[in-house]
């Protein structure tokens, strides 16, 4: 940790708000990005980064700088995160039209808005924990211990959390492997 | 065949086999058709997967401040106060140093009365003392105050205040302005 986010974040705890908000400044952006992998959809990654910063600013006497304070921001927009997939069991799909390069014709732009709805609708049926277990291994490319840390499981839990969820997106997805 | 099993060959693809794992494994996948096939399967999958890969856009911090703020205000957070050891020491210590001065000054030497050495005056008799207690004094002290001891050191004048005080604690507040009066012919 800088000693510019060092004393940024004892301010904060004095109860000095606008040193908070330059931590959100300098962190907003990866929260954001891990709000949207998890829920996949604009609006409640917003909601999801606001209430993580929330939750950090509430607990920010606990935080006692052992690691950054960004991977402080991780955890709790993991576990929030988490908790809201449980609650809400479900994947808001946001499918964009997207071009593939060198294919201009209408049926390929069609399959491939399929294949990504299928890919929605794949991940929408792994569990919460399956899915959060791809997520940090398939998009961050986090190592099986780091995972076991981040979600405080086994790291034998994970690996067969892993293979798992991959059988399951390999079963939805059969027709375009 | 034994060393088939798909889960092998997720993690020898992922790299999570050990390494003597990985040098057992390998010879079979390179001659099992279905582990073959169960690899290519894997791979194009991930290929899929990551070519699909939802793009992230990219958010508004002004929206993420406000939403923020508005939250903090509705909620009233604030950060939860943090524990320091200042806090506990101060009070304690602030508290160790008022019970600290209070109990010292217990035992503050007071200048008592009872230390003062009251002369009386050598000219007084046995009779004039005696005539100058109250009879109802001389009567609740008794044979105590009259001992030929007590008579001693008021005959030679000089009596510890102590010792005379200690007697005349034993007077109510009356008898003793009175007794005192009438024996050093004014107030203490």
């Amino acid at each position: 940790m800088s000693e510019r986010e060092k004393e940024l974040i004892e301010k904060a705890k004095d109860g000095d708000e606008k040193s908070f908000e330059v931590l959100m400044t300098d962190n907003y952006l990866r929260v954001f990005n891990l709000a949207f992998r998890l829920l996949r959809n604009e609006d409640d990654a917003y909601e999801l980064t606001s209430d993580t910063f929330i939750r950090a600013y509430q607990n920010l006497g606990k935080f006692r700088g052992a690691s950054s304070f960004y991977t402080y921001l991780y955890r709790i927009c993991l576990n929030l995160g988490i908790n809201r997939i449980k609650r809400e069991k479900r994947l808001t799909v946001s499918i964009k039209d997207k071009e593939v390069p060198g294919v201009n014709g209408p049926i390929e732009i069609h399959r491939n808005k399929r294949l990504g709805e299928a890919i929605e609708s794949a991940l929408r049926h792994l569990s919460p924990r399956e899915r959060v277990v791809f997520l940090l291994r398939h998009d961050e490319d986090r190592t099986i211990k780091e995972i076991a840390q981040l979600l405080n499981i086994k790291e034998g839990t994970v690996k067969a959390t892993y293979f798992h969820a991959l059988k399951k997106l390999q079963w939805s997805l059969r027709e375009y492997l | 065949m034994k060393d088939c099993s798909k889960e092998k060959v997720l993690f020898y693809l992922e790299g999570l086999l050990s390494e003597k794992e990985s040098e057992d494994f390998f010879p079979h996948l390179e001659t099992c058709e279905e582990c073959q096939k169960e690899l290519k399967r894997i791979q194009r999958l991930k290929e899929i997967l990551a070519k699909e890969r939802e793009e992230i856009p990219k958010p508004n911090f002004s929206r993420l401040l406000s939403d923020f703020r508005r939250k903090r205000m509705v909620k009233r957070i604030k950060p939860e106060k943090r524990f320091s050891w200042r806090l506990v020491f101060l009070p304690v210590g602030a508290l160790a140093i008022i019970l600290f001065l209070f109990l010292f000054q217990q035992f503050l030497p007071v200048a008592s009365p009872r230390d003062k050495e009251i002369y009386l005056p050598v000219d007084l008799s046995y009779y004039e003392i005696i005539e100058n207690i109250p009879s109802e004094v001389k009567e609740e002290l008794g044979a105590r105050l009259l001992t030929k001891s007590d008579w001693g050191k008021l005959e030679e004048g000089i009596l510890s205040a102590f010792d005379y005080f200690a007697l005349i604690e034993e007077l109510g507040e009356k008898e003793k302005e009175v007794l005192i009066k009438n024996l050093i012919g004014g107030d203490l």
